[in-house]
């Protein structure tokens, strides 16, 4: 367990990094907002000037913590007192906190930089710009908190810049409705959430996630405080990180700007609740009902989404189930973890999801950016990516690398993190529960089965992707595709603001901003494993070969599956004399019924919108009547008693000036009687 | 000490007066000879009360000024209306004079507001 410290010999290095990991963003979202908007060279500066120095911050607190297990509390705004106890409102700095705080600024980095090229004939390029640095510092607010209420301010502000962000382009219905959606489907986790952060705060008296963490504190609580605390917190992650069954966001999510995906996936929100959960799992563990109900609710998304994720149509609807899927895993690694190798499998899987699911969002982008569609499928389909490779070779090669780390091909980031999941699942498998009373073998076995059957689909969907998006259509000319055939060495044509992006001839190439991005990405997205070897990955991880051997199998039959699909489909498409017609979508193997359930969702949106939106909907309806035939029927009858009084009063408005005197006279000697008799 | 009774037979007989002068006068300027009538029975009750209690701060004189005060800014006003009355009218019989009454000018059979000022437009 994690021991803090208030002194050390580099404590205020420390402590100094911690903060300005969080107010570095804070100040530039602040000032990128401030700043008139037609400086687009000094808004794009503040952006991507505040991503740098928080990754530096960060890369310094990750020096200085990096090689120990020690947990350093650092001030922020100083203690708040209130009646009933003080609040630390303190961050902490220790190896996890350092770990996902590098890996939060890379992203956001990577997503600045792409952004100012990609967003260039945005107009509302500086609200985008700021409130993308208010997100990261939202997100390194959650991760670097050490005080529950601060990370449940940085959670609550995650929900409001999901929203302003995808629906950044709010001219467009749908982009308003995901974003509507995406804020309400979260917030209903999030209720759970704080629930369970009072549940916490409650039950033992504190505030301080290090207090918390202490064993003796957590030994203080019962068994039904823990658990009940622990399932309210997955109830919140379920929701952020877009799990069974609150998924029905993210999907729609896509709507928003790329960029913005790659940030929500990769680095901020949906990675938001593994982490939370990875930094409570002393709570957790204490709680085996809540862990397997963990696991369950991760490994029905994680097959789920594989399986939806197949029978997309659209790269960016793919990546998005594909997100869910990643996720589940490491959750999947939270609910088995065993006590002696901690959260470290599933913040693996965190870091390589962040880097190759980042990646693999950027180069969605990039290659969008020539042909304006994320739509798969063959060209005679309408305009598709198909054929990206004759278009962008290097972008192509790109995501290529990121759908083989997605698809867990060995030397690859994916692969290792996979492994590490499968390997903590394998230990609980095998090995018992926590407490030794073997309440987790069971759930071992399940996130071990379903995690490799996963595996399988993953490689599927990952192939069929690459299938319908890289090569070119044997006899089909690219230039029929809607796009220029352009390579990425070409000049960059001369971009205008004011013309707008759906011109085919602008965005020729991709500019050097993105492409540069995206070959920095490629490098964690290759190299994560190394961090094994590394002492970055707080905890330990568990290799074993048999799991490592059936899952590179089952990858590889994944892949081969997917490609033999696209030969049996070819030859089911009538009339496919054609060479690039007889290569189908491997999707067509599926019947048409399946396709269009796992396309859809597995009609989940329906269901939520039977139990959720049509009751509530019902409701509003109900209100809206009692608002308006009771509520409302007082004020009218008053509005109907004054006009009736008017009526009635305008007949003594006789313009006979006499009547009126002598009223008043009447009046006079009514007040003066009334005046002696009540003396 | 004189008695009471004089002063409040006067001040009743001058109400007297000046209500039927009020209530009953069509002349305009006869009504608020009347309404002045009135005022002066207040004015005469008032002073007379402050001498028969022997108030220290005579707020009953002091009251008197003010209605004085008030009677004079009032006959000023009311008397700049009467004139406007008869510039516009021709005579001051406030019988006639019904036009700010509901639907009057149709009664008084005198053409209505805005066609009478839309000519010089």
């Amino acid at each position: 367990m994690n021991t803090v410290v208030a002194a050390g010999p580099d404590v205020g290095d420390i402590a100094w990094a911690a903060r300005f990991v969080v107010v570095l963003p804070a100040l530039a979202a602040l000032a990128g907002a401030v700043v008139p908007r037609q400086y687009r060279t000094t808004i794009s500066a503040v952006g991507v000037g505040g991503a740098l120095a928080a990754l530096l911050a960060a890369v310094t607190e990750l020096a200085g913590t990096g090689g120990s297990t020690v947990a350093h509390s650092v001030a922020l705004l100083g203690p708040a007192p209130t009646g009933a106890g003080t609040i630390d409102l303190t961050l902490r700095a220790d190896r996890l906190s350092a770990v996902v705080a590098v890996m939060v600024c890379v992203v956001a980095l990577a997503v600045q930089v792409y952004s100012v090229a990609y967003q260039c004939d945005d107009q509302r390029y500086r609200a985008f710009a700021s409130v993308v640095s208010l997100f990261t510092a939202a997100m390194l607010l959650v991760v670097q908190a050490d005080d529950l209420l601060l990370l449940l301010i940085g959670w609550e502000v995650m929900g409001l810049c999901s929203y302003l962000l995808i629906g950044h382009d709010s001219e467009r219905r749908a982009a308003r409705h995901a974003a509507v959606k995406a804020f309400l489907v979260t917030r209903m986790g999030d209720v759970g959430f704080v629930l369970g952060i009072v549940t916490l705060l409650a039950a033992a008296d504190t505030s301080s996630v290090s207090r918390l963490l202490e064993p003796g504190t957590l030994e203080r609580l019962s068994t039904a405080q823990v658990t009940a605390a622990s399932l309210l917190l997955i109830a919140g992650v379920v929701g952020k990180s877009a799990q069974l069954p609150l998924q029905t966001w993210l999907p729609d999510a896509m709507e928003g700007p790329t960029p913005v995906s790659a940030l929500i996936h990769a680095a901020t929100m949906v990675a938001a609740g593994g982490y939370v959960l990875a930094r409570l799992l002393p709570v957790l563990a204490q709680a085996p009902a809540a862990r397997a109900v963990l696991a369950v609710v991760a490994c029905a998304s994680m097959l789920a989404a594989a399986l939806a994720a197949f029978a997309q149509s659209d790269l960016k609807r793919v990546l998005a189930w594909s997100t869910i899927s990643q996720v589940a895993y490491l959750l999947a690694g939270i609910a088995v973890a065993p006590p002696d190798l901690g959260a470290a499998p599933a913040v693996m899987q965190l870091l390589s999801h962040a880097a190759f699911k980042s990646l693999l969002f950027l180069c969605a982008g990039a290659l969008a950016y020539r042909v304006h569609t994320t739509a798969m499928g063959r060209v005679a389909d309408g305009p598709s990516l198909a054929g990206s490779w004759a278009r962008s070779p290097v972008t192509s090669v790109l995501l290529t690398v990121g759908l083989a780390a997605l698809a867990g091909v060995p030397p690859l980031s994916g692969f290792w993190s996979k492994e590490a999941v499968l390997g903590a699942a394998e230990v609980a498998a095998l090995d018992g529960g926590v407490d030794g009373a073997g309440s987790l073998v069971w759930a071992g076995w399940l996130v071990l089965v379903v995690g490799l059957v996963t595996g399988f689909v993953t490689a599927a969907y990952a192939t069929r992707a690459w299938m319908l998006v890289v090569p070119s259509p044997a006899d089909v000319p690219a230039e029929s595709s809607g796009a220029q055939l352009v390579t990425d060495d070409s000049p960059p044509a001369e971009l205008l603001p004011s013309v707008p992006r759906r011109d085919p001839l602008l965005h020729a190439a991709v500019p050097p901003a993105m492409s540069w991005t995206l070959l920095g990405l490629a490098v964690p997205t290759v190299l994560a494993g190394l961090l094994l070897i590394g002492p970055v990955v707080p905890g330990a991880i568990h290799l074993s070969s048999l799991t490592g051997a059936l899952a590179t199998t089952l990858a590889l039959a994944g892949i081969v599956a997917a490609g033999a699909a696209e030969r049996f489909a070819g030859r089911r498409v009538p009339g496919g004399a054609s060479a690039a017609d007889r290569r189908g979508d491997p999707v067509l193997v599926l019947p048409a019924g399946v396709r269009a359930f796992l396309a859809g969702g597995f009609g989940l949106d329906a269901v939520h919108h039977a139990l959720v939106v049509a009751p509530t909907r019902l409701l509003a309806r109900g209100v809206t009547v009692g608002d308006h035939d009771v509520v409302d029927a007082y004020p009218r009858g008053g509005a109907l008693l004054a006009r009736w009084a008017g009526v009635a009063l305008r007949l003594t408005q006789t313009g006979r000036t006499t009547g009126y005197l002598g009223a008043l006279a009447a009046g006079a000697v009514v007040v003066a009687l009334a005046g002696v008799g009540l003396r | 000490m004189i008695h009471l009774w004089p002063a409040v037979l006067l001040a009743c007989v001058l109400v007297g007066a000046g209500l039927f002068g009020v209530l009953a006068r069509r002349n305009a300027v006869l009504v608020l000879i009347g309404l002045e009538l009135l005022l002066n029975a207040a004015n005469l009750l008032l002073v007379t009360f402050d001498a028969a209690y022997a108030d220290r701060l005579h707020s009953g004189q002091v009251l008197t000024l003010f209605v004085i005060t008030v009677a004079a800014a009032e006959v000023g006003i009311a008397l700049a209306v009467v004139l406007l009355l008869f510039r516009r009218r021709g005579d001051v019989d406030l019988r006639r004079a019904r036009e700010l009454g509901e639907a009057s000018a149709e009664d008084a059979g005198i053409p209505p507001e805005p066609a009478a000022s839309a000519a010089p437009r």
